[in-house]
Parts: C-alpha cells; sequence; structure tokens
C-alpha cells in the first residue's frame, strides 16, 4: 500500500473518532461552549466524508467507525482538555498526508484541515486560559 | 583510440550543454524565509510603537523566530509595520502564501510550509 493510501486510513479512523468524541466532550460543556464543539463535530463529520470520497474515488478500503472509544472526560475542564488533544492529534496526521502525496487535491484539502484544527485548538486553550495559546507548528508531535 | 576519444569529447560536451535542474524548494524555501523573517521583524516594530501589546505578542513573535530558525539564516531587517492591523493583514498574507506553497512544495518542504500557514491562521485568532 502507498504510503498515501496508508494515511487516509489514519486519518479516517481519526476523523470517525473526533465525530465521536465530540459527542462526548460537547455533553460535558455549558451552553456557549457546546456551540463551539456542535461546530467542531461538524467539521469532522464533513472532512471524515471529504475523506470517504477520496477514498473510494481511488478504490481504496474504508474503514467504519468503532462502537465505542476511550475518552475520559468527567468535567467541562477535561472536556476542554480532550478537545485540545484531539486536534492536537488531528494536526499531526494532516501534517502527514501533505507529506504523503503529491496529489495538489489532497495537499489542499490536508493544508486546510490542518489550519483549521490547529485554529480549534487555539479557541480551546483560550476557553481555559492554557498559555500560550499557540504552538510554533502546529502537526509537530 | 580516435574514436573512443572522440566519444569522449562528446559525452564532455554534451555533460556541459545539459541544463541544470533547478531544485523548486530552494525558491519556496528563500520566500518561506523572506515571509517569516518579515514577521519578526513586524512583530518587533509593533511592539516597539506600542509596549502595551508585548504580552499578547511576544509569544507570536518566538513563534515567528522559531519558524525562522527551521528555514535558514536569519537576516534581520526593518519593518514599517506599526500597527496591528497590518500585521494582522501580514499574517493573513503569510497563511494563504505558505498554504499555496505547500502544494508544490516536495514531500520533505511541504509540511513545514502547512504548519506554517497553520501557524499564521493561529496568529489570526491570537493577535
Amino acid at each position: 500500500m502507498s504510503a498515501e493510501a496508508v494515511v487516509l486510513g489514519e486519518l479516517l479512523a481519526a476523523e470517525h473518532a473526533a465525530v465521536w468524541g465530540y459527542g462526548v466532550i460537547g455533553a460535558h460543556l455549558d451552553v456557549h461552549r457546546r456551540v463551539a464543539a456542535v461546530a467542531a463535530y461538524d467539521a469532522h463529520r464533513l472532512l471524515r466524508d471529504s475523506l470517504l470520497v477520496r477514498m473510494r474515488a481511488r478504490g481504496l478500503t474504508t474503514p467504519g467507525p468503532l462502537t465505542a472509544y476511550q475518552l475520559t472526560v468527567t468535567t467541562a475542564g477535561s472536556a476542554v482538555q480532550q478537545a485540545i488533544s484531539l486536534e492536537d492529534g488531528m494536526c499531526v496526521l494532516w501534517r502527514d498526508l501533505v507529506a504523503s502525496t503529491d496529489s495538489t487535491e489532497l495537499r489542499g484539502l490536508a493544508v486546510r484541515a490542518l489550519s483549521n484544527a490547529a485554529v480549534r485548538a487555539v479557541h480551546w486553550r483560550q476557553a481555559i486560559g492554557v498559555r500560550p495559546v499557540t504552538v510554533p507548528l502546529p502537526g509537530t508531535p | 583510440m580516435l574514436v573512443a576519444g572522440a566519444l569522449s569529447f562528446v559525452a564532455a560536451c554534451r555533460t556541459k550543454a545539459a541544463p541544470r535542474a533547478v531544485d523548486p524548494d530552494v525558491a519556496l524555501r528563500s520566500a518561506a524565509l523572506a515571509r517569516e523573517q518579515a514577521l519578526l521583524d513586524a512583530y518587533g516594530s509593533v511592539v516597539a510603537a506600542q509596549p502595551a501589546l508585548a504580552g499578547r505578542l511576544q509569544p507570536l513573535a518566538a513563534d515567528k523566530a522559531a519558524h525562522v530558525a527551521a528555514l535558514g539564516t536569519p537576516v534581520p531587517g526593518i519593518s514599517t509595520v506599526t500597527t496591528l492591523a497590518a500585521l494582522t493583514a501580514l499574517e493573513r498574507t503569510a497563511a494563504t502564501e505558505h498554504g499555496r506553497a505547500a502544494l508544490t512544495a516536495s514531500r520533505s518542504l511541504a509540511p513545514l510550509l502547512a504548519s506554517l500557514s497553520a501557524s499564521s491562521s493561529c496568529a489570526l485568532v491570537a493577535l
């Protein structure tokens, strides 16, 4: 399997997990922050669908979501912490896709997705007062 | 002997005449360095003009310094940018330009450019 196909599979699995994760995260937040969680949930659903379309077009097998995922969320604070690590993790994978494909179209999707995930992580850090709110190079572990 | 000599002469001419392959990453990397250096200089001049903004801008300036270090040799310059609005515009352009460069760069340079684009998008939120 090509490096591109491997990363696409990892990304799809991770976007499935992100969609599930934001369902749990959102349930622990107050109304104001839940709006941001719902927007993030929608963004990850769109990314999951974008990946499905592109993987099918390439004849790749598309992993489905798991029944449940391991996610420890007990308070609003821990929910936001989980959102931050979720977005940081997605940044790493989207950056991996940039490094694994020469397709301009996939690179464009990955560059946008990396930026948007990094920006969501900044918003979540701002929400709970984590400093600094930015990281120098989003997507580098 | 003469034939071999003539052939090696032809080969030598060919080697000389062959166009030198230009690595497109070289131009992309130096353009990215110029953008990050301009941003770093701009953060410095905005803080100099408006010291009250230092607390907010210094962490972002530190990100820019890390970018410059990741790209090559810093060539500090003097920036004419002194307002937050102008700095915001510069970050917005950098996000777009880094993102565009990431589409065509090699697989080794493109991820760095993608991260730089994301970093500028994040700075727009944090400014």
